[in-house]
């Protein structure tokens, strides 16, 4: 379970995330949708514990984020958009590292390290991170963090460098995840993933939850029930227009 | 020629990536690599002409013989440091990289590519061309021979070294892992230091002493050594010539075959993940795999020792020794942690996600250089109290030792916090302010501290030189105390906000 309320993030006088509300109960799939530079990455980042919010509370997992950051951060996983692992290990050294460091150094974990290898096709665990293309690294980090079985996972831009095959069975991984009560927060670009995953999403911009409901409730609120969650998307975040103009004037 | 030239002005090595600032934007890479390895080169080479120079010239007047072998040897030991050193970076130049990858869609002919990344790889040395280029014009000098004569022998071999190294690069070449050629250039470049230093060296010692040598360095001499066949003979530059055009000639047929293939790595598949079953090992197992794998930690770890080596054996005062290497130690142990923390905080998005109070994740940054350097430290300073005799003042510098490591380890860690950067490039953690405040802070204390316990140490000392002395090198000690505090103090403000 996520919840927050009146969550704000201030650099100087810009508001980043600007008082948001979220609920995420256990076992939903919660799509984060908006613009570059909405405040997705600093919403989830806030979520995390990774970065301070400048008002707001937070609870994962029933647990005040304030009071209980390590046992909070223990029992989630989160993938962040961008792949940032110890380019100095090999890639078995970190999955290593990060049994120890979790405390969940048992042969259940390594045993689902061998089976998620073989589903994402990782068999390069011997190769320093350093050599490793973006797409490799974000296996990795994604096995780092599947290979726990975290309560709730928070995911930025999971599908970004991953072949067709890998996002898809991270897909269904995460939807048979959700049915067995994980909690699934994730943020994406591609609107067709948020379309056929999400079991409710949020669109922010400027800071703001602009909708937010089931796909069904989203088209209630734009008041059409042919759009697809691209249109919607757009009209929401009012950059129709914008595309029309700026492809007419190219 | 266009189009090289245009390469040179825009392309940027991917060997040592820049750290991406707007102020490292504005400079080409010529102004980086070329006019830096030059500027750092040359003086260093007109020291080396002023040394050799008279070296030569004492040698000379005892017997031109030796003076030959003595110029063929270091010819010899130069022309291999080039050809590894040259070989191991041409090596990776060549294979497959990002830079590589986005040139081979530019309408640019293969010779063109591989004769930019050779030049790359050229600027890389250029302290060995520099030292070699020096010392034959030093030797010229004093022989009398011809100069334009001598500046052919040595434009000769210059380019015999180029395309030989060149083309053995590209038979090699996409097997060099980038690790192992950046170790093997740290090991060349802590070589060519101490040949620098055993240059200046040979001015202490008694060229009688040379004759003694001569038998060990005649294979220097010999028709078979390619690597000084431009000076050998004659007959030898003969060689050295037809050589030349002939391995230019197989360059320019391999290279505009190269295909730039992907590096080659033997990859084992066989391991078994096993952890260490604790937190804190965890932490210590990762830290201390990155003093293995970063090519610059190994450095700054190695650079003290061979200093301490090579001084213990030209200097027969091993008090003056200890002395010396103690200070720089300190200087090198912030750059360790700072290494350390560098690894650490340009993964800082992951990092805090983690279970575990960052604090926990930077203690051994300062733990493990400290360790390393002081046991390190104990071994010379015990080595060197028994082999020379018992000195008991000796015994301080080992506590006064561990508190200056652990300022400094204090003090990288803090630097590095204080502005984390984005990129992991080892290479560039300090700027230049920073580079001088941490010398300044470090060698400073250090000098401070142990250098009067040189006076405190002879026993014909006057008694005012040895209150002077005593209070200068305890203030010092307290100095370095006090900023250790007042740092950490800050340090523990960036860990806990």
């Amino acid at each position: 379970m996520i919840k927050a309320s009146n969550l704000t993030k201030k650099f100087k006088d810009f508001f980043a995330v600007d008082h948001i509300d979220i609920f995420v109960p256990k076992g939903q799939i919660f799509g984060f949708l908006g613009p570059n530079g909405a405040g997705k990455t600093t919403t989830i980042r806030m979520l995390t514990g990774t970065l301070k919010p400048t008002e707001g509370d937070i609870e994962i997992l029933g647990l005040d984020l304030k009071k209980n950051e390590i046992e909070i951060k223990r029992r989630i996983g989160v993938v962040p958009e961008e792949p940032r692992l110890y380019s100095h290990l090999k890639g078995f050294e970190y999955l290593e590292f990060v049994m120890d460091i979790y405390n969940t150094n048992n042969k259940a974990t390594r045993d689902r390290i061998d089976e998620l290898c073989n589903a994402f096709g990782v068999d390069y665990l011997e190769k320093l991170i350093s050599d490793m293309s973006h797409g490799m690294k974000q296996k990795l980090m994604l096995i780092s963090v599947l290979m726990r079985k975290p309560e709730v996972i928070f995911l930025d831009e999971p599908t970004v460098g991953l072949d067709a095959k890998s996002a898809k069975i991270l897909k269904e991984l995460l939807k048979k995840y959700s049915e067995s009560g994980t909690t699934i927060f994730l943020t994406t670009h591609i609107l067709e993933i948020a379309e056929k995953m999400c079991d409710v999403i949020a669109i922010i911009n400027r800071g703001k939850i602009i909708a937010q409901g089931t796909m069904e409730e989203l088209k209630k609120l734009t008041g059409s029930k042919d759009k697809s969650l691209e249109d919607l998307f757009l009209e929401l975040t009012a950059q129709e227009e914008d595309i029309k103009h700026i492809v007419e004037s190219l | 020629m266009k189009e090289f030239f245009t390469l040179l002005k825009y392309g940027v090595s991917s060997f040592q990536p820049q750290r991406l600032t707007s102020k490292n934007k504005k400079y080409s890479f010529l102004k980086n690599q070329l006019i830096l390895s030059l500027i750092s080169s040359l003086p260093l080479g007109i020291l080396v002409f002023f040394f050799s120079k008279d070296l030569f010239t004492k040698l000379y007047s005892i017997d031109p013989q030796i003076t030959k072998l003595m110029l063929l040897f270091w010819m010899t030991i130069l022309s291999l440091f080039f050809i590894i050193g040259f070989v191991g970076m041409a090596m990776y130049s060549l294979s497959r990289n990002d830079e590589i990858e986005l040139l081979l869609t530019m309408p640019i002919k293969r010779r063109t590519l591989t004769a930019y990344q050779l030049f790359v790889s050229t600027i890389s040395q250029m302290f060995v061309l520099s030292f070699y280029f020096f010392i034959y014009l030093s030797y010229t000098f004093v022989t009398k021979e011809n100069i334009i004569l001598g500046l052919f022998k040595v434009f000769v071999h210059f380019g015999f070294l180029i395309s030989l190294s060149s083309v053995v690069a590209i038979l090699l070449g996409g097997k060099a892992n980038k690790g192992i050629v950046r170790k093997i250039n740290v090991f060349l470049s802590l070589a060519a230091i101490f040949f620098y230093f055993s240059i200046i060296s040979f001015q202490n010692i008694n060229v009688e002493q040379f004759q003694g040598l001569a038998n060990i360095l005649n294979f220097s001499s010999k028709p078979y050594n390619f690597l000084a066949w431009s000076f050998i003979s004659a007959k030898t530059l003969i060689f050295s010539t037809v050589s030349l055009i002939f391995l230019l000639v197989l360059f320019s047929i391999l290279s505009n075959k190269l295909a730039f293939e992907p590096v080659e790595r033997r990859v084992k598949k066989e391991y078994k993940i096993k952890g260490s079953g604790s937190q804190i090992k965890a932490i210590y197992r990762k830290d201390f795999i990155a003093t293995r794998r970063y090519e610059q930690f190994l450095y700054f770890i190695l650079y003290p020792i061979g200093f301490g080596v090579f001084f213990s054996l030209i200097n027969e005062n091993s008090l003056l020794t200890i002395f010396t290497i103690i200070p720089i130690t300190t200087f090198y142990v912030a750059f360790e942690t700072a290494i350390l923390v560098t690894a650490e905080v340009s993964n800082l998005e992951t990092t805090l996600t983690y279970p575990i109070k960052f604090s926990n994740l930077m203690f051994p940054k300062i733990v493990i250089p400290t360790t390393i350097n002081f046991l390190i430290m104990l071994v010379v300073i015990l080595v060197s109290i028994f082999r020379a005799e018992i000195i008991p003042i000796l015994f301080l510098t080992i506590p006064i030792t561990f508190i200056l490591f652990i300022m400094s380890s204090i003090i990288g860690a803090y630097f590095v916090l204080k502005n984390p950067p984005k990129t992991e490039n080892m290479s560039k953690i300090f700027g230049v302010g920073q580079t001088f405040a941490i010398e300044g802070i470090t060698m400073g204390t250090a000098f401070g501290a142990i250098f009067p316990l040189i006076f405190l140490s002879k026993p014909d000392a006057n008694i005012k030189v040895k209150i002077i002395s005593t209070l200068i090198s305890i203030t010092a000690i307290l100095l370095s105390l006090t900023i250790s505090t007042i740092t950490f103090k800050k340090l523990k403000k960036l860990l806990i906000p």
